[in-house]
């Protein structure tokens, strides 16, 4: 029987597809129990009224768009598991020989085994999809949007991964081999960033990009995270008259369009690939050393972090010792692996080649050649920074951050970032210190970002200007970084003040802290809010101490009011609104009076509780601050429980 | 004709096939025979078209094997190592050559069914024995309508009767439909029988390549007792491959012409000298050791 299309033999499709039926047959039915039975489940008996049960109907239809997260890991299986039966006569000598002695060139041979996948995973897609449709229309509710929308998607995600595994599988000749490749170079980019961090966070002091979000461009190099990410299915209107948007066309698209133009590099290995490399872990020459260099690369990076991790220790020569004691160790494992024996140790050349590569890389970090370290931006070239830490001992939770563009505090800011370049490794005294962690943004738009852990203070220093705790309590002084924050919840229109809490309370009664949280929409609390305004701008409010000696001489309460406001935010990606909270945390002061009075006027101190002082003179009968003081939730909690307990009595009583 | 000009084949550094050239012509039945590495399964899968030389050509009629479904298909082929599809049938497989050879014939299909009896069609190939899976893959590849044959130890495994059934089989196709067979195996005594071209190969080239009738005249053994117990010296020129003596019995293995060689000896007065017949195995033997094959180890 002769086949009418060039590239593609039919007696080899239809094998294919009797063959692997158990692959497409198992897809299918997997999809089928989940699409349809959610519309055939739905009994009319249990609803009184008919349009009612339409609406379940219509509902569930319109929610299968949903199960996307759940098609990009199944796709992402089935992907590699189809691509793995239709090339594994590549991974064996004898079926190698056999199939590409048939009179068919490599093309007819590849377009028609990558379709034979393709299309059984489309094609249960497609009767997945007319039998959902079908399963509605028995049940009286005709739905097709966000079918065409699921089938679209699912068809992409198949395309995508299905190709990635057919590229990847005309790199090896050894079946297992696949799968790994498969997996590994699905998140590489992200664990190799992740490692990269990782070693710059040990060897470059300021270094903050350990743990930061993945960037976009990397992001795409991960295509399982990128799809759950832009996979999101909204559905908006009443059950009789649902609309839905997808995430992400974009990215769909491009995956898709990637999957082909992986398929054509596929075909273009597969026409150069030598049918004698069936069992190579690697079956094209030009790849093995990449494969060398790769493989220790990783392997040293992974198992090097992991080891210096687990001891716990910090000196950057044991790093990089480990660095290249795993690198090596990983180098040779993959010869090993290329090589099919443990006689590897004439591979020592590109070892050695590799390792030096490594240690240049840590020379490089430990000397900071490329000047991160030192790099401090002038002042002038700042537009605005984003400031975490110093922020003095009391405070506990949520602390005055975000944008400051006052060009004193970023000059404060600038000061006290050069002291610290200088900075690394000196002893942390009397077991003062702090955090700084700052973004600048640049006048050309570039943003830097630094993170500094453990500064060393010293309160001797407090009052020499050019030192570190100088420099540190100059910016926590700085009353601008603080006003900037409260004015942000003064804009009109902008914020909307929902909850206040006075945390730290002292119970008189039970001998403990205690909390009481006022809701905005039960009383006017502006009140309170324009005194705190009020007594900030008079400076009774607003004391910041490096110290704790400071902090106890001072006439600052640990009493604190918690303010948290939200504001709408409309959701561009997924329509809709939601809201989007922020706090501001203050601590009391005796002489912060027009705050006293006005929880005085409102009445917001709980029968029995009274604020409590660090200064012990200030409290009544020379209470002393416990030193054991709870985080605000615990109390929280405690709150929380006493008044559940209390309404359970109640209703029992 | 099948043409292999200076065929190179390099595996991780090692030449397998090192400008191996062989000619072989249609209708002919072709016997490759080697020590065991010398590159026969190698080639036989460049003939194939299975692999691609590094640097060389196979040729079929002028035309390039490799990448060339219309010359491939006229080959077909039973490798040392049968491949089959996991739980296949023979009866699965011919339907899958019928799809790919365009002259499968169904109906030698059939009327071959009576030669290969005891070969289960229906059942998976995998469940038959070594000699069943050996007979299926005769079955099949001599219904592929193709006028070449390619065979790596074809009748391994197979008893003295089938064999006798295959080759007859064989004989049959090159007298009434022209095929041309090329068949490796190291059972010389076999291949004595049905080849009428032999190549011996070592270490990946062709070492001698001729009728079986041209190799066999070419060297000489000769048995001969002089009427003193040791060997005189012979003539320098005189090729000897190989000497051994049993009592007074010399047995001579000479390259030459039988006719010069025995006149040249008949000057020392041999008490007796007879000339006796050479079988593929013993001129195998011999020629490779002149290549410093390992007769030593061979004999001993």
């Amino acid at each position: 029987m002769r086949s009418g299309i060039l590239f593609f033999n039919t007696t080899l499709y239809r094998k294919n597809m009797y063959r692997f039926w158990p692959l497409w047959a198992c897809y299918g039915v997997i999809w089928l129990t989940i699409l349809p039975t959610r519309v055939l489940t739905v009994n009319r008996d249990s609803y009184e009224r008919t349009e009612l049960y339409f609406n379940v109907i219509r509902s569930r239809l319109w929610s299968i768009p949903d199960t996307l997260e759940f098609g990009v890991v199944f796709a992402f299986c089935m992907g590699v598991l189809v691509a793995m039966a239709m090339f594994s006569y590549l991974y064996t000598s004898r079926s190698a020989c056999m199939m590409h002695g048939l009179p068919m060139r490599r093309e007819t041979l590849f377009i028609t085994n990558y379709l034979s996948g393709l299309s059984m995973l489309l094609l249960s897609n497609v009767v997945v999809f007319a039998l959902t449709l079908a399963a509605g229309v028995c049940k009286g509710v005709f739905v097709l949007y966000p079918l065409l929308v699921w089938l679209g998607a699912q068809c992409a995600m198949c395309l995508f991964f299905y190709s990635f595994a057919v590229f990847c599988a005309m790199f090896t000749g050894h079946i297992l081999a696949l799968p790994a490749f498969y997996g590994i170079l699905n998140f590489l980019a992200g664990g190799l960033v992740m490692l990269f961090q990782a070693l710059c966070h040990i060897f470059l002091y300021g270094y903050s990009g350990f743990g930061n979000n993945i960037s976009e461009g990397v992001l795409w190099l991960l295509p399982v995270n990128k799809l759950l990410d832009c996979l999101y299915w909204t559905t908006k209107g009443e059950a009789s008259s649902l609309s839905g948007t997808l995430g992400d066309w974009g990215a769909l698209l491009i995956y898709a369009a990637a999957g082909v133009v992986l398929s054509l590099i596929a075909l273009w290995v597969y026409r150069r690939r030598q049918v004698e490399t069936a069992g190579d872990v690697v079956a094209v020459q030009i790849m093995r050393p990449v494969f060398r260099w790769g493989f220790g690369i990783c392997v040293g990076l992974s198992a090097g972090l992991g080891t210096y991790s687990i001891w716990g220790v910090v000196d950057h020569l044991v790093m990089a010792l480990l660095l290249i004691t795993w690198g090596g160790a990983g180098y040779f494992a993959a010869e090993m692996l290329l090589k099919k024996s443990f006689r590897v140790l004439d591979a020592w050349r590109g070892c050695a080649a590799m390792l030096a590569v490594l240690l240049l890389l840590c020379a490089v970090l430990e000397f900071d050649l490329t000047g991160f370290e030192t790099r401090v931006p002038d002042a002038e070239r700042v537009t605005s920074v984003t400031l975490y830490g110093i922020n003095g001992i009391q405070d506990h939770s949520y602390q005055p951050s975000g944008q400051i563009s006052d060009p004193e505090t970023i000059a404060k800011v600038v000061e006290l970032h050069r002291l610290l370049t200088s900075a690394e490794g000196a002893t942390i005294l009397d077991q003062d210190s702090t955090y700084f962690t700052v973004t600048y943004t640049l006048r050309n738009g570039d943003t830097m970002r630094r993170n500094y852990f453990n500064i060393p203070l010293n309160r001797e220093d407090i009052d020499t200007p050019g030192t570190l705790t100088w420099a540190a309590n100059q910016l926590l002084q700085d009353r601008g970084r603080v006003k900037s924050f409260i004015e942000r919840f003064e804009e009109q229109g902008t914020y909307i003040l929902d909850t206040v809490t006075l945390i730290s309370l002292w119970d008189s009664g039970g001998e403990r802290y205690n909390t009481a949280t006022y809701s905005a929409v039960e009383r006017d609390l502006s009140l309170l809010w324009e005194a705190v305004a009020a007594d900030y701008e008079a400076g009774n409010l607003g004391d910041k101490f490096l110290f704790e000696e400071d902090l106890y001489a001072s006439d600052t309460a640990c009493t604190r009011l918690l303010f948290e406001w939200y504001r709408q935010i409309y959701d561009t990606e997924g329509g809709g609104e939601y809201r989007g909270y922020d706090n501001l945390e203050i601590s009391l002061t005796a002489r912060a009076e027009h705050t006293m009075a006005a929880l005085e006027e409102l009445g917001l101190i709980p029968q029995g509780n009274t604020i409590l002082y660090y200064n012990s003179a200030l409290n009544p009968a020379g209470l002393a601050v416990p030193s054991d003081e709870p985080e605000w939730w615990e109390e929280y909690e405690n709150s929380a429980i006493e008044g559940m307990a209390a309404a359970v009595a109640q209703t029992e009583g | 004709m099948i043409k292999v000009n200076e065929v190179v084949k390099t595996f991780d550094g090692v030449r397998a096939l090192d400008g191996l050239s062989l000619k072989v012509e249609t209708g002919s039945i072709y016997g490759l025979v080697g020590p065991n590495g010398s590159g026969k399964s190698t080639i036989l899968r460049h003939i194939t078209g299975a692999y691609r030389p590094d640097s060389g050509s196979v040729l079929m009629d002028g035309q390039p094997v490799y990448e060339n479904p219309a010359v491939k298909c006229r080959i077909a082929c039973i490798p040392d190592e049968l491949y089959y599809f996991i739980s296949a049938s023979t009866r699965d497989m011919m339907k899958f050559y019928r799809g790919i050879y365009h002259n499968f014939d169904d109906k030698r299909y059939t009327a071959l069914r009576e030669a290969f009896a005891e070969v289960d069609e229906k059942a998976p190939i995998r469940r038959l024995s070594k000699g069943m899976q050996k007979q299926s893959a005769f079955w099949l590849a001599l219904c592929c309508g193709c006028d070449i044959l390619v065979l790596d130890e074809p009748v391994d495994g197979l008893d003295p009767v089938m064999r006798r059934q295959v080759w007859s089989l064989l004989m049959g196709d090159v007298a009434q439909r022209g095929t041309t067979v090329l068949v490796s195996s190291h059972n010389l005594r076999e291949l004595e029988d049905v080849c009428d071209h032999v190549g011996i190969l070592n270490h990946g080239r062709v070492l001698l390549e001729r009728s079986l009738t041209d190799l066999q005249d070419n060297i000489v053994k000769i048995q001969i007792v002089f009427s003193q117990p040791e060997l005189p010296e012979l003539p320098g020129d005189m090729e000897l491959l190989h000497v051994a003596q049993v009592g007074r019995v010399h047995t001579l293995i000479v390259r030459g012409n039988l006719n010069v060689i025995k006149s040249r000896l008949a000057t020392y007065a041999p008490v007796l000298m007879e000339a006796l017949p050479l079988s593929l195995e013993e001129i195998f033997i011999y020629e490779l050791g002149g290549e410093d094959y390992a007769v030593r180890d061979i004999v001993l």
